[in-house]
């Protein structure tokens, strides 16, 4: 079974081993060269902007996503799992940063004591209910 | 400002009483004052039982007494009105009147502070009632003894149905005692903070809760640990038993901050056992005075319930009880 010229393509991009006979046929396929141009503008757009997606990457994304009509790009698979991760991680953060909230401050001992005082039963300490 | 803070502001405190020479623990009796009030109570037909009438006095040390004259009016405010607008007089003077004016009780009351500590007043008391003689007319009645109070505890001395006519909507009038400790004027805004730990420990299991309270000078404050549970070794009965066991521990802790800078604690401790099917359950409850300095840490044993329930045949459950400790541990400080 053949693979998608363009899957081929963006896994090659992303370092990911590719046969290399795959790889020669996607680069014969149809829009190889611009697809290949694509992902280089998507990289350049990733490292270029580390905080949030600038127009171009969104420019780039919108490109390349109309061409390809619904079917997932590795890279796009790739920004998703890191968003997951990312949103998976401040939650673990958050959660720690709350367990310590509530649970870290504060001993969890009771101070020693330096006087102990008996209840003697019969004296000072009854059977029953409060009084 | 936050415990921390406080018991660091009252460690100085502690340090300085220390210092000075005060023994810890040393429950040397001072000489306590108690206000005792005297009130009239009357109950009207729909509503509930309200005051109408009392009489304070005091501050007043051991050995010292008072005297009052109650005389109880009844009025109607207008024919036809409701229930609610019938009023009532109760006159009170120390001087004791000619005779008892109209049906309703003329009470002549003494009391005698005898003894005063925290929550423990011990008054002697002895009341005469009289009415004018007439037809509804409560008869004479008399009566003494001794009571013991705790702070605002009230005691009942007398009850007098209303049976004459004109009383309209009231159906009955009572007399009650009540005794309190008045405040030092140099400490009663004064608020003491509590860092009170429940540990519990059985067969190496280890639980602790804390609370952290504060209560005004002499104010009573309650504390609840809720429930913990605990797991039998064994299922006591196989039949129906849970062999899990339902431990609560409550209380409350009333305090004093002395003139020379200690603080006379009382903590009243109830500690109840059951199985979680509640097939019984046991309960005992003890109160203890002490003397502290603040910051000083305290630790109250709280001793298991009894061996024994009358029809409770579980000889492993209460073995496991009395193994299982309690404590409280109570840090008492000044709050500044």
């Amino acid at each position: 079974m053949s693979q998608d010229p363009l899957v081929v393509l963006s896994a090659f991009m992303d370092g990911e081993p590719v046969a290399p006979d795959a790889l020669a046929a996607a680069l014969l396929a149809p829009g190889a060269r611009e697809a290949l141009l694509d992902f280089a503008a998507l990289r350049a757009g990733l490292a270029g902007d580390d905080s949030r997606p600038s127009p171009a990457l969104h420019r780039a994304m919108d490109k390349v996503l109309s061409r390809r009509r619904g079917h997932g790009w590795p890279v796009w698979r790739l920004l998703q799992s890191a968003a997951a991760v990312v949103v998976l991680a401040l939650a673990v953060l958050g959660a720690m940063s709350l367990r310590t909230h509530f649970y870290g401050r504060g001993p969890e001992e009771p101070p020693q004591a330096t006087r102990i005082i008996q209840f003697t039963p019969g004296v000072d300490w009854h059977e029953g209910g409060p009084q | 400002m936050t415990m921390r803070r406080a018991k660091a502001g009252t460690a100085l405190v502690a340090l300085v009483t220390t210092a000075a020479g005060h023994v810890t623990g040393d429950d040397a009796a001072q000489r306590r004052k108690a206000t005792l009030e005297i009130r009239v109570v009357a109950t009207a037909s729909g509503e509930a039982t309200h005051p109408i009438g009392s009489w304070g006095s005091g501050p007043l040390e051991e050995g010292a007494s008072m005297a009052a004259h109650m005389q109880v009016k009844l009025l109607p405010a207008a024919e036809g009105s409701p229930c609610q607008n019938w009023s009532s007089n109760v006159t009170m003077s120390v001087s004791p009147p000619r005779a008892a004016d109209g049906p309703f009780p003329l009470w002549e009351i003494e009391g005698k502070v005898r003894h005063v500590d925290m929550d423990n007043i011990k008054v002697a008391f002895a009341w005469k009632r009289r009415s004018e003689p007439g037809s509804g007319s409560s008869p004479d009645a008399s009566d003494r003894g001794e009571v013991t109070l705790s702070e605002g505890g009230r005691v009942l001395l007398d009850f007098v149905p209303v049976l004459e006519a004109s009383s309209g909507c009231y159906r009955n009038v009572a007399l009650e005692l009540s005794a309190s400790i008045p405040e030092d004027p140099a400490f009663k805004d004064r608020r003491v903070g509590y860092d009170l730990w429940l540990v519990s420990e059985d067969h190496g299991k280890r639980l602790t809760r804390r609370l952290q309270l504060i209560g005004k000078q002499g104010e009573s404050v309650a504390f609840d640990y809720g429930m913990f549970h605990s797991k039998l070794p064994v299922v006591p009965r196989p039949d129906k038993g849970s062999d899990l066991l339902e431990t609560t521990v409550s209380g409350s802790i009333r305090s004093r901050i002395q003139p020379d800078g200690s603080i006379e604690v009382l903590l009243a401790a109830h500690r109840e056992a059951r199985p979680s099917d509640g097939a019984w359950a046991t309960a005992a409850n003890g109160s203890k005075r002490v003397r502290a300095v603040a910051g000083e840490t305290l630790r109250l044993e709280l001793p298991p319930p009894r061996k024994v329930i009358d029809h409770v045949d579980e000889p492993a459950t209460f073995s496991f009880l009395a193994e299982q400790h309690i404590a409280l541990i109570l840090t008492p400080t000044l709050v500044e």
